[in-house]
């Protein structure tokens, strides 16, 4: 059954659920999921009548609407696969974005791009600019009168997700029909959904996270849908917990730093007049989850209702659809104390003090149709547990590869690039192998960032150090540039440059810019530059005793 | 520069230097937002609600993304507030 097949399902039940789009803390439009079926298969003809074949890949330049919803099933309506775009980013340059999402439309192959309004504007003369014939298209005109519905076969891609890729070779994950409705059975299976359940989130939906989980899962399961743009949330977290309140929202999900977000943001009059209790499940994923801001959100919130149980710890990646482990719902938080030292080695061994110990968070186990194992460097299953292996999965909802032609992994088994330990058969999450850096839920990979401040004037081109480092709210990217220039003022105007660089292609801003002198990062004995001991690196660089000038 | 554009000024320039935790003297109205330390898309969007509070506009999102310059914000920023033509603003 494809995905267009599962809407139809949801559509002949016709119980008048609903999508519900709000913009600026309003319900903007309501669209019932049978009225949504239709509308895609409107769509679809108009796509068909345009020439869209079977299995292109079709762009989506959408923000959070009923317009995604109405693309995102037309294109697979039309037997064609959705690319979901990112937006553009604020005060940077347009045409950094549209060479941005032309890396990915070009690896894809994408001709078409739907988009709506100012965006089709504003894309509308930048794009043919970008190699490749790009045509862009609006969603409301692109409607015809009679619906079609090309059906595909089950393993038939139905989903290109691109992790990052700006400068380095993007990274497009191909997942099925197959895919993708094993992940949602699973999710539905592993959080107990049911028709009384009601779906509330603002995640984005060029992103795995928002699309898959608060998107694709509840509509195609027939649950109430509420969505808000990610801005929404960003200017005021109320605008969410709003919804909740007032809509008896039962799910919504969030990264950590969202949750941090909603509490420095809301004081206790504000939460005094919210009623969270029916906030059943509030799933935290998509970066190291904080067990001290799960107390404090759950102690914050207490007087709305909100339970501390609520709080679902997950993990999961692109490459598995997006859920991986689950821990059983309705029990508290379970946590770890394990010593530090003993962690970095590889081993666990349990604490009993908090000095020189690391509180973990369990993530669960596997969902339904999805296996997982540990291994050491050589690929080899771990000999004894509990240790510290590279996380691999498989299943049903494991991508098969990505658009570039390569697989994800030999014998079916998809290295994760995440790091982690069983123990009593759940799984802990501790670190990662793979050089990337996480902001706000979003992975970035460090050989982006590394090409982007490595094109600066000054900065010696591979001497660039891209790293996530724990702060006390999170994680944050901080860059090490080696120069050879040594006047301060060269120096901040190289920094400045790094962070535009940065802030205008990828929206996000480096905690720290330092300038190093050339040859001083740490490099392996082949000379490539040493990817670990980072803390100690910024410590080193980022102490204010220590005079630009020396280092 | 008359008292109105530079109390409108130098106040916008204090929202952004307070979100972004730096000296209002370090930004010029040639600084890019892109190249101020701290500017991720969550601090842009606390500059553009605060602005939007402390003038009662509104800022569409379409024309940040047609603007880089602290300059460019000031001068949408007098627009909105009815202190600019539309011309004056784009001249600016």
């Amino acid at each position: 059954m494809s995905l267009t097949d599962a809407l139809r399902s949801v559509a002949d039940r016709d119980t008048g659920r609903a999508l519900r789009v709000f913009r600026g803390g309003k319900e903007t439009e309501r669209v019932g999921f049978a009225q949504l079926h239709l509308e895609a298969g409107q769509l679809a003809c108009g796509l068909l009548e345009r020439g869209v074949g079977r299995g292109e890949r079709v762009g989506l330049a959408l923000p959070t609407s009923p317009d995604f919803a109405r693309a995102f099933f037309g294109v697979l309506a039309a037997g064609a696969v959705p690319v979901p775009l990112p937006p553009p980013i604020r005060f940077a340059p347009l045409e950094v974005y549209a060479h941005r999402i032309g890396l990915a439309m070009r690896q894809s192959r994408v001709e078409r791009v739907l988009t709506e309004g100012v965006l089709a504007e504003l894309l509308g003369p930048l794009l043919p600019q970008e190699q490749g014939r790009f045509t862009v298209l609006d969603v409301g005109s692109c409607r015809a009168g009679a619906p079609e519905y090309v059906p595909v076969p089950e393993d038939a891609p139905a989903l290109i997700q691109y992790t990052s890729g700006t400068s380095s070779a993007p990274k497009g994950v191909i997942l099925s029909h197959a895919n993708l409705r094993a992940n949602i059975d699973a999710i539905v299976a592993g959080l107990g959904v049911t028709e009384q359940d009601v779906s509330g989130s603002w995640l984005p939906l060029f992103h795995d996270m928002g699309l898959i989980g608060m998107f694709l899962t509840p509509v195609l399961n027939d649950i109430e849908t509420f969505l808000q743009p990610p801005e929404d949330f960003l200017r005021d977290p109320g605008r969410w917990l709003r919804i909740i309140s007032e809509h008896g929202v039962t799910i919504s999900t969030a990264p950590n730093s969202g949750y941090l977000h909603a509490l420095h943001k809301t004081g206790p009059e504000q939460v005094a007049e919210y009623d969270l209790s029916r906030w059943r499940l509030a799933l935290n994923g998509a970066e190291a989850v904080d067990t001290a801001l799960l107390r404090r959100f759950s102690a914050h919130f207490a007087p709305a209702g909100f339970r501390p149980e609520a709080f679902l710890p997950v993990y999961g990646l692109a490459e598995g659809s997006l859920a991986v482990t689950f821990p059983p719902v309705g029990r508290a938080v379970r946590t770890l104390l394990v010593d530090r030292e003993a962690l970095a080695e590889g081993t666990v061994a349990e604490s009993q003090e908090p000095d020189g110990a690391r509180e973990l968070a369990s993530v669960g186990v596997p969902v339904d149709g999805t296996e997982l194992r540990l291994v050491d460097p050589s690929g080899a299953p771990l000999a004894a547990e509990p240790a510290v292996g590279s996380i691999q999965i498989r299943g049903a909802s494991v991508t098969s590869g990505y658009e570039d032609g390569s697989t994800a992994g030999a014998d079916g088994w998809v290295d994760t690039g995440d790091l982690g330990f069983r123990h009593d058969g759940e799984l802990f999450v501790v670190g990662r192998t793979k050089e990337m850096v996480i902001v706000f839920g979003r992975n970035y990979y460090a050989a982006d960032i590394e090409a982007l401040a490595a094109g600066c004037p000054g900065a010696v081109p591979d001497g660039v150090l891209a790293a996530g480092i724990p702060f006390e709210d999170g994680e944050g990217l901080v860059v090490f540039v080696e120069t050879r220039e040594t006047a301060p003022e060269a120096r901040n105007t190289l920094a400045d440059q790094v962070r535009y660089a940065v802030s205008s292609t990828l929206g996000i801003a480096p905690r720290a810019v330092l300038p190093v002198r050339k040859g001083r990062l740490p490099r392996t004995s082949s000379g490539k530059l040493r990817r670990h001991g980072y803390q100690a690196l910024y410590e080193q660089y980022a102490a204010p005793a220590h005079p630009a000038t020396e280092s | 520069m008359s008292t109105d554009q530079h109390s409108t000024e130098q106040q916008v320039t204090e929202i952004i230097a307070a979100e972004l935790g730096i000296p209002a003297e370090q930004i010029t109205a040639d600084s890019h937002f892109r190249e101020l330390p701290g500017v991720d898309s969550m601090r842009v969007l606390q500059i553009i609600l605060k602005t939007e509070k402390a003038f009662d506009i509104e800022i569409e999102a379409d024309v940040t993304f047609r603007i880089q310059t602290v300059g460019e914000y000031r001068a949408l920023v007098r627009e909105l507030a009815g202190e600019l033509d539309r011309e004056g603003a784009a001249a600016s």
